[in-house]
């Protein structure tokens, strides 16, 4: 059994080896090929290793006694493994349609060999069974997916994102370091602790050093500024991974610290529940302000994360109130979340890549009516707007019905205080769902519906073939998920935590069948098409059209408290006095919060520390006797002084 | 095979559908008799609708296949989401899970069909009603999630038909957090429904339509369809507080006679209920829309308020 996850791990090397060797036209379409077998043999084996509850190990190397690196998998690893093959074979039918379409030849190479090497490493940091394996690989996928933020260096912008997305990642990198040597400290051993506890204050230490790197990641706010400039900058196949699987990877990597590592605490649960809900409000908040249709997905990554870490923050504090039902409920569905949410995520990105490039460009304004000129991407794009919105029955709903269901038994069976906590998370939960649908209505319905804003939009055409069929593979995905969701939590060992939604689909569909029927036999058939209401004027055009910070003005205006603007006034005049006015500059802006009050002033802060040690590397040879003489002196009265 | 559940569903749908139209005619009724004119007949929502599926369809030129498909889904999903509120009749087996989140998120699916219709059609109306319908279902969304949540909580289940059976045994119905909770709910219904401080539906105003706007573009049998499914929708929520504040009349157990009985006072209880929005709607004038957040805060507090006193004693 472990020798077909090897044959799995070869063939993604292969398809990321090849295009770097064979520098052939067209080559990346056998690369992608070679990657979707590997996708399509990593779904069905671990399929087979999740439902059979297999835990096994896959592969056992030492680079010394000291560093084991062992690879396995179990149930858990499995089912994110299932959703990486999944998106594997998604993104393998994408790719080359893509890369024909995107200029420089030596970049499309590059690219197509980056993406199966991002993915197995991502492959790999769920495999990982050692401390030492998961930062290893952890820092290869965040070096990886760094170089793939870069595609398109010739942008400012696109530099800029890179840059930001390297720091942040590096210093997710130093937390997860530190945690994992503190676990070495705790454990005195690199293997995978089991249920660390005891009133060490390393342990708590440990915990949340791990807990801020993989949010970092994950992008839980405030540490979610690198995701809305790298995701956009990156090519769609590329953000489609990074937001539904990476994220997704850090997420399993937090399931598996919480659920494996420690005794959890109570306290944790409450710190990750306000991380959770301020994520989840924020971030839908910020997506449904965003213009830019792939920034826009990105916040609502956020705001997912968001989701998924409230359904864990419940796991442990109903785990530790003894609500060991409740807090099944809320784990499963809060790793059915992210798995739901890799999915519409990826097809939500995929379609909207295709968009972007057939209307070149990214902005919600400048597009409109483009499911006339693209139905098939249209149609799929509507069916992610279904499932983020948590429209039953898609795979969206799920997470959020287990997560409410929790929410509510919580409300039931806990102490008063902890009651209250649970209406306000509640409260903003139901605010969460809302927003989210607002945003995806109008994400879709300023993108897709009315008329084209722009000369891009009115040219775009249908993409081809397997540019559409591979979003439908998560589209489908995403239907079944969400329909079979009773028969899955089933198979897996959870029946009866929620109703079974299957009954919903079919009654949908027998209704509407039989409301499309009566209507057919009862009503008048006759259909016109003209023009309906045109205000009385004579043409009209698309600049009658709502936009898309025009639809979202009134929920800005009610939540302004959230949404600070910063009104800048700039005046310039003849004389002394100020009072003959010769020119000025004035502007209303919607402050960026987080990057002008947290970001910015580290950053500073870092520079200017940076500018007073660089004083001292100046390259004159005297000057660096100087430290070594200085050094030594100092060496010696340390050394004097201990003995 | 067990038919009890298909003759509940097609009873339940039937009743629903029946009752949709009479009860937006009472409203109307009402705000006309106490403006001091005679308003339309009772059966007038009736003929209305039997007009609007005569004429013909015209879809705009831009429409895209929302437009087609919305109408239909609409109702129907609303059809779905009536299979979930009994009326008269709580059957032991529920033909379709009863779950008020299911139930909620099904409003919310008929809501987005809607909105995306209004933008469908490329006019400046048209977004604005679903850009207003949707900033309002933003603050509302929290409020309905808490008063379903404090229903859920003194319920003591999630499922609508088990509140209702809960609410028919407990003898004095009438404890001080039902009564608050029905204050909550009266206000969903005056909100999700768009009644008057919140929306006119009788106006084609610039100033105050939310609903219509998103509607205007649409006409012959669409447009029924929609004025159906409002009427259902509204006639859910109404079902939802009079089978929780007065469930007298309820029946557990098949049998003709109660189900007659039901009827009659479910028919009743829904007239009262109608003549009671009527006469709120006609002593309200029409908020601003900025100041609507103010009466969410009421249904918000409320719930609020239910879930602390429960909790309390």
């Amino acid at each position: 059994m472990s020798e077909i996850f090897l044959f799995i791990l070869l063939l993604y090397a292969l398809a990321g080896i090849v295009p770097l060797c064979i520098r052939k036209k067209r080559i990346w379409e056998i690369s992608s090929l070679i990657m979707g077998v590997g996708g399509l043999l990593l779904v069905v084996s671990c399929l087979f290793a999740a439902l059979h509850n297999y835990s096994i190990p896959v592969l056992k190397i030492s680079i010394s006694a000291l560093y084991p690196v062992t690879l396995g998998i179990d149930r858990l690893s499995a089912v994110y493994s299932v959703l990486l093959g999944i998106l594997t074979v998604a993104v393998s039918m994408y790719t080359p349609g893509y890369l024909d379409r995107m200029h420089g030849d030596r970049r499309k190479y590059l690219v197509s060999s980056l993406i199966p090497l991002f993915l197995v490493s991502m492959l790999l940091v769920i495999f990982s069974q050692t401390l030492i394996a998961f930062l290893i690989f952890w820092e290869i996928m965040a070096i990886l997916s760094f170089f793939l933020v870069l595609t398109e260096y010739e942008e400012a912008r696109t530099r800029y994102a890179a840059i930001f997305y390297l720091a942040m990642t590096q210093l997710s990198t130093v937390f997860i370091f530190f945690g994992i040597i503190l676990l070495r400290l705790i454990t005195g051993s690199f293997a995978y602790p089991d249920k660390v506890s005891g009133s060490d204050v390393l342990i708590p230490v440990s915990f949340f050093c791990l807990f801020i790197g993989i949010a970092i990641k994950s992008g839980v706010i405030p540490f979610h500024k690198w995701l809305t400039h790298a995701h956009p900058a990156a090519p769609s196949p590329v953000s489609a991974l990074m937001s539904g699987m990476m994220i997704s990877t850090a997420l399993y990597a937090l399931v598996r610290v919480l659920t494996r590592f420690y005794e959890t605490d109570i306290s944790w649960g409450y710190v990750m529940l306000v991380f959770g809900c301020l994520t989840a409000v924020l971030g839908v908040m910020y997506a449904l302000k965003e213009q830019d249709l792939k920034g826009l997905l990105a916040y609502s990554s956020i705001d997912n994360t968001g989701v998924v870490l409230i359904g864990l923050s419940l796991w442990v504090i109903f785990a530790s109130y003894g609500q060991l039902d409740i807090a099944t409920m809320a784990l499963v569905g809060a790793i059915f979340h992210s798995v739901s949410h890799g999915i519409f995520k990826g097809l939500l990105f995929l379609t909207a890549g295709s968009v972007c490039q057939a209307a070149h460009t990214r902005n919600i304004d400048e597009l409109g009516g483009i499911l006339v000129r693209m139905p098939s991407t249209g149609l799929l794009f509507f069916i992610g707007i279904l499932s983020i919105s948590a429209i039953p029955p898609f795979s969206g709903f799920i997470g959020e019905l287990l997560i409410y269901q929790a929410l509510i038994g919580g409300l039931m069976s806990l102490d008063p205080y902890a009651q209250v906590v649970m209406i306000i998370a509640l409260a903003l939960f139901g605010l969460t769902g809302a927003l989210t649908v607002t945003t995806f209505v109008k994400a879709f319905g300023l993108t897709f519906l009315a008329l084209p804003r722009s000369s891009g939009a009115e040219n775009a055409r249908e993409t081809p073939f397997f540019m559409v069929a591979g979003p439908a593979v998560l589209a489908g995905m995403s239907i079944v998920l969400g329909v079979c969701a009773y028969h899955i939590l089933g198979i897996f060992g959870y029946p009866g935590l929620m109703p079974d939604l299957s009954t919903v689909a079919v009654l949908l569909l027998i209704t509407t069948c039989l409301v499309y029927g009566a209507v057919y036999a009862g009503a008048s058939q006759k259909t016109k098409i003209s023009r309906t209401w045109d205000c009385g004027m004579h043409a009209p055009g698309s600049m009658n059209e709502y936009t898309g910070s025009g639809f979202t003005e009134p929920v800005v205006r009610f939540f302004s408290p959230v949404f600070r603007t910063k009104i800048t006034v700039s005046k310039q005049y003849h004389d002394s006095f100020q009072c003959l006015f010769r020119t000025g500059e004035a502007g209303i802006y919607l402050m960026k919060f987080f990057e002008e009050c947290l970001y910015l002033p580290v950053a500073r802060g870092i520079d200017r520390y940076a500018g007073y040690v660089s004083g001292l590397q100046n390259g004159s040879v005297d000057r660096y006797v100087l430290y070594v003489f200085l050094m030594v002196i100092a060496l010696i009265i340390v050394l004097g002084w201990s003995s | 095979m067990n038919f009890i559940p298909v003759v509940y569903g097609v009873l339940n749908i039937l009743l629903v559908l029946g009752l949709a139209p009479l009860y937006i005619t009472v409203v109307k009724k009402v705000k006309a008799r106490v403006q001091g004119r005679r308003g339309p007949r009772i059966i007038q929502g009736y003929l209305n609708l039997a007009k609007l599926f005569k004429k013909e369809v015209i879809y705009s030129e831009y429409a895209s296949f929302i437009s087609r498909l919305a109408p239909y889904a609409s109702l129907s999903i609303l059809l779905v989401a009536a299979l979930m509120v009994p009326l008269v009749w709580v059957p032991d087996l529920e033909p379709v899970t009863g779950n008020i989140i299911v139930f909620l998120y099904l409003l919310v699916a008929g809501r987005l069909l809607l909105a995306l219709l209004g933008l469908d059609a490329a006019s400046s109306f048209g977004g604005m009603g679903s850009s207003r319908e949707m900033s309002l279902s933003a603050i509302i969304e929290p409020v309905t999630v808490l008063v379903f949540a404090a229903l859920a909580f003194v319920m003591g289940s999630l499922s609508i038909p088990e509140m209702f059976r809960h609410a028919a045994l407990e003898s004095p119905s009438w404890s001080p957090t039902i009564l608050l909770l029905c204050i909550s709910l009266f206000i969903l219904i005056i909100v999700e429904t768009g009644r008057i401080p919140v929306d006119n539906p009788e106006t084609h105003l610039e100033l105050t339509m939310v609903h219509e706007g998103m509607l205007l573009d649409t006409s012959g049998r669409n447009l029924a369809l929609f004025e159906l499914s409002h009427g259902v929708k509204q006639v859910l929520l109404m079902a939802l507080l009079i089978n929780i504040l007065v469930p007298a009349g309820l029946m557990f157990e098949f049998s003709v006679p109660a189900l007659i009985i039901g009827c009659i006072l479910f028919l009743l209880k829904g007239t009262v209920l109608s003549i009671g929005i009527g006469l709120f709607e006609s002593s309200f004038a029409k908020m601003r829309f900025f100041q609507i957040p103010n009466l969410f805060m009421i249904a918000f507090f409320f719930s609020i308020l239910t879930i602390f006193i429960e909790v309390m004693i």
